[in-house]
């Protein structure tokens, strides 16, 4: 995937568990692993505004483009 | 929207009813060719065949009762849209076109024996089973395209 969830970066920033955000944002601590491991094909605009609001941070800060021929070249 | 579960309790109990009917309707298949063997006697080579084809098509009714039971058991269990479904929709048209096939058949036999009012109702039964095969080959279409957006439903976080 081109775009990445950055999560680690901003859950060192708080300094928050996996287990802590995970209770906050109310996802299931599997789905949390998708999202760090960079296995999530989608998101939705409802999960996204919790991680925001959890995070107080804006969605540029936890989502990066990263283009994948970058990685053939 | 969730199905209520009186509907599919009382599909299941009209689905037993409808298997064990079907089976003692087979019991007197033989009986009721002899019958139909004396009471024409100029139809009497038809006796056997027509015995071997009753037979066969109840049993593959029956073979549509069945797959309706298993999808109905994956409803349930709300597995439907999976990959699970497939095979028992797939077992449902391969009974009904071994049925258009067999009516097909019959139909021409009968036909070219004796035309008869009986090669007419072979037409009529040809129509029902290409509508329902035709029907259930949409309604197959259908699964494959709910359970395809199932799985990327599930994907989304």
């Amino acid at each position: 995937m081109a775009i990445q969830v950055t999560l680690d970066v901003m859950l060192a920033r708080r300094g928050m568990s996996v287990g802590e955000f995970a209770e906050a944002v109310d996802l299931s601590p599997a789905n949390v692993a998708v999202l760090k491991n960079g296995r999530a094909k989608a998101v939705r605009f409802s999960t996204l505004e919790a991680i925001c609001r959890v995070l107080e941070c804006q969605p540029g800060d936890i989502l990066a483009y990263r283009p994948e021929n970058a990685h053939h070249l | 929207m969730t199905i209520q579960p009186w509907v599919v309790w009382g599909l299941r109990l009209l689905l037993i009813l409808l298997f064990v009917g079907l089976a003692g309707v087979i019991a007197l298949v033989p009986d009721e060719a002899r019958w139909q063997a004396q009471a024409f006697p100029e139809q009497a080579h038809w006796e056997m065949p027509f015995t071997i084809i009753a037979i066969f098509w109840i049993l593959c009714l029956q073979a549509v009762l069945l797959c309706t039971w298993m999808l109905l058991n994956l409803v349930n269990s709300d597995r439907i849209f999976t990959r699970a479904a497939l095979p028992w929709v797939n077992t449902i048209l391969v009974s009904i076109a071994v049925v258009w096939v067999s009516v097909g058949g019959v139909g021409l036999f009968l036909e070219l024996d004796q035309p008869t009012i009986l090669s007419l109702y072979a037409v009529a039964g040809l129509l029902v089973v290409t509508v329902v095969g035709l029907l259930m080959i949409v309604m197959r279409a259908l699964l494959i395209q709910a359970t395809t957006l199932r799985a990327e439903m599930e994907a989304v976080i």
